[in-house]
């Protein structure tokens, strides 16, 4: 009973700033539980904390700026990334070309796992990837099957909701020499690029080189992430951490950013996240996705063929 | 008095502090992260012997899909053993509960469990998985029933999301539920009363139930058709989707059709059995979409190839990619 009063009277009006902002931040991204923050804190104190603790610039990469000879080199590295509060997974694919963007099979009805779309595409490895509403028809579904923004695949525009030339959206994609693209673009620069492949979903985290996170945590608290990047020579970069568990609750973006710097990303961006949030490699999923049967339905992945 | 109040008020504010500044300065700040190469996962072991500690268990053995763990349920409790230790790893158990059913996934260490606990006026029977990865649980979701309602076959698909479950009444009616990937239970309208078997296929929503009268009806999205009438039985279902159905005469399997449910049942592969056999002999290995035949409890025969599995004690059951043996006090999992 005391524990129920004071600790949530320590955590939004005491010294522990870290714990409060950590908690709104998570709150306040998820659609459904935004509640958890508004019950305890002003309109305006949520404000001024997501404000400081989401400060990510944003940028465009330019694929130019990379050039690399691809050795169409086979090899595929798994790694575990550990720290206090999250444990991942890293995949490293030496030839960027093998990767390409999977799609639900059953869009725009619904989306499938990872899992299925990477073994109904011989896959041999694959991350979730692109976003989807969760709403449908009204009701909260969430079973991937509307996404959000753009997919490309084969260089074919196989969805978008970019209804004029104006539109920019967060793209995450490959060019025909396996060049990793991230950034805000609209319809007429998507075509220029000759992206071959590509989803949206953002922010992006690493442009060029240059973090794109400088101070806070990136404003998205803690959970589940997948994100993507890639280095100079070429070698893409997977990235899981699970969350919602004992084990491992989660990551921040800047954690996301930190161990994509660690691997020497040159581009990188966030993917989507939470119980999405898969690893699947030679014929089954390798990380501890947050969904009780293991996977969620998703409407694109990033696949190795 | 004073002493009172310093235990019961002062005391417990310290510790909540001292957890707070302990999340706040020490777990949430970013610190080092240990990055280690994982080689790839070595083959599963071809045999694993695993003692059993406790004298009393029956035949009703189950394995994960590694053999890292193997299990048994007793007086509402899932028992757990580490099959490398021979060792209890873990039990299961509710508090004012029972844990009426389970199952482990086909493709990783969790197993889903269901439990039942009577709120007086009702029960209250409650899906929760638990993995041995990560130490978590998940609540899936609740249901209410009535007493006498218990939880007698489920059928889950990691693919598709969707768990299955028949709930029986004390007149052996079932009440079919399908559970989503958000945790909905949604009744399936049954044209009949009561189930027999079912096979949930794995990468559509589409499941199989034999009625008690003997008819085989296929699902697709909670709607149910008549897929063939009576004189079959619902064998089993491969790693693909491929379906197996017995021809029954005389209360033995004489035939087995197996095909998929995009072709019509006419045209499906025929395989005539030489000797009727017993319908609980004939196991459909799902790995590699095999049919074997069990043959004096022990020996597995795997058709069309004729290849012999040869017993390491008696059989007790299968998964993925393990037959599961009892041995006297032993359990032995053997790769196939």
């Amino acid at each position: 009973m005391l524990a129920c009063i004071v600790i949530p009277a320590l955590v939004f009006y005491g010294p522990f700033s870290n714990i409060r902002d950590m908690w709104v931040e998570s709150a306040m991204t998820t659609s459904s539980h935004q509640f958890l923050a508004t019950l305890f804190l002003p309109e305006q104190k949520i404000k001024s904390i997501m404000e400081r603790a989401n400060s990510v610039i944003f940028g465009n990469s330019n694929p130019n700026l990379l050039n690399f000879v691809n050795h169409h080199d086979n090899t595929i590295e798994l790694y575990e990334v550990r720290s206090k509060y999250f444990v991942g997974k890293v995949m490293l694919i030496k030839d960027p070309t093998r990767v390409k963007v999977g799609v639900s099979r059953l869009l725009p009805r619904e989306g499938q796992t990872v899992s299925q779309i990477a073994q109904e595409n011989n896959a041999i490895a694959a991350i979730n990837a692109g976003g989807f509403l969760g709403m449908e028809n009204g009701s909260w579904s969430a079973t991937g099957g509307v996404p959000e923004g753009i997919i490309i695949h084969d260089g074919k525009i196989y969805y978008s909701d970019l209804v004029n030339d104006k539109i920019k959206r967060d793209i995450v994609g490959f060019d025909a020499e396996g060049r990793l693209i991230v950034g805000r673009f609209n319809l007429q620069e998507i075509k220029s690029l000759g992206i071959k492949e590509a989803i949206s979903f953002g922010p992006p985290l690493i442009v060029n080189g240059q973090p794109m996170i400088k101070n806070g945590d990136g404003g998205w608290g803690i959970a589940p992430r997948t994100a993507i990047g890639q280095r100079p020579d070429g070698t893409v970069i997977f990235l899981t951490i699970d969350g919602r568990a004992l084990e491992s609750v989660g990551a921040t973006l800047k954690d996301v950013q930190d161990i994509m710097l660690k691997y020497g990303a040159y581009n990188a961006a966030n993917l989507d996240g939470g119980s999405s949030t898969t690893m699947y490699y030679k014929g089954r999923v390798i990380n501890n996705p947050s969904n009780p049967l293991g996977e969620r339905t998703v409407p694109t992945v990033f696949m190795v063929k | 008095m004073k002493k009172k109040i310093l235990i019961w008020f002062i005391f417990p504010i310290i510790i909540q502090i001292c957890f707070l500044f302990y999340i706040n300065n020490i777990f949430l700040t970013s610190g080092k992260i240990d990055i280690k190469q994982i080689t790839d996962s070595p083959d599963l072991p071809e045999k694993i012997n695993v003692k059993l500690i406790y004298n009393d268990v029956n035949n009703d053995i189950s394995a994960s899909y590694d053999g890292k763990y193997i299990s048994f349920l007793k007086d509402g409790k899932i028992f757990v053993l580490n099959s490398k230790k021979s060792s209890l790893q873990k039990i299961i158990y509710v508090d004012d509960g029972v844990v009426e059913y389970y199952t482990w996934l086909p493709d990783r260490d969790r197993i889903l469990y269901f439990y039942k606990k009577n709120l007086g006026y009702e029960y209250e029977i409650s899906l929760v998985a638990y993995d041995f990865n990560n130490f978590n649980y998940l609540e899936v979701g609740k249901i209410y029933v009535r007493k006498g309602e218990n939880v007698r076959n489920v059928t889950l698909s990691t693919l598709t999301n969707m768990i299955y479950v028949n709930i029986v009444n004390k007149f052996g009616d079932s009440l079919l539920y399908r559970i989503d990937i958000m945790g909905q239970f949604n009744q399936v309208y049954l044209p009949f009363n009561k189930i027999d078997r079912m096979l949930e296929l794995r990468h559509k929503d589409e499941i199989f139930i034999q009625s008690a009268d003997g008819r085989i009806y296929l699902f697709k999205n909670k709607i149910g058709s008549l897929f063939l009438n009576k004189g079959y039985e619902l064998l089993g279902v491969g790693l693909n989707d491929t379906v197996y159905i017995g021809k029954i005469i005389n209360n033995s399997i004489t035939k087995i059709f197996f095909g998929k449910t995009d072709q019509t049942f006419s045209k499906w592969n025929v395989i005539n059995l030489e000797i009727p056999v017993n319908l609980n002999s004939v196991l459909i290995l799902p790995k590699r979409n095999e049919i074997g035949l069990l043959k004096y409890n022990s020996e597995i025969e795997l058709l069309p190839s004729g290849k012999v599995i040869s017993p390491d004690g008696q059989y007790v059951g299968y998964n993925d990619n393990y037959i599961i043996y009892k041995k006297s006090n032993n359990v032995v999992l053997k790769f196939y």
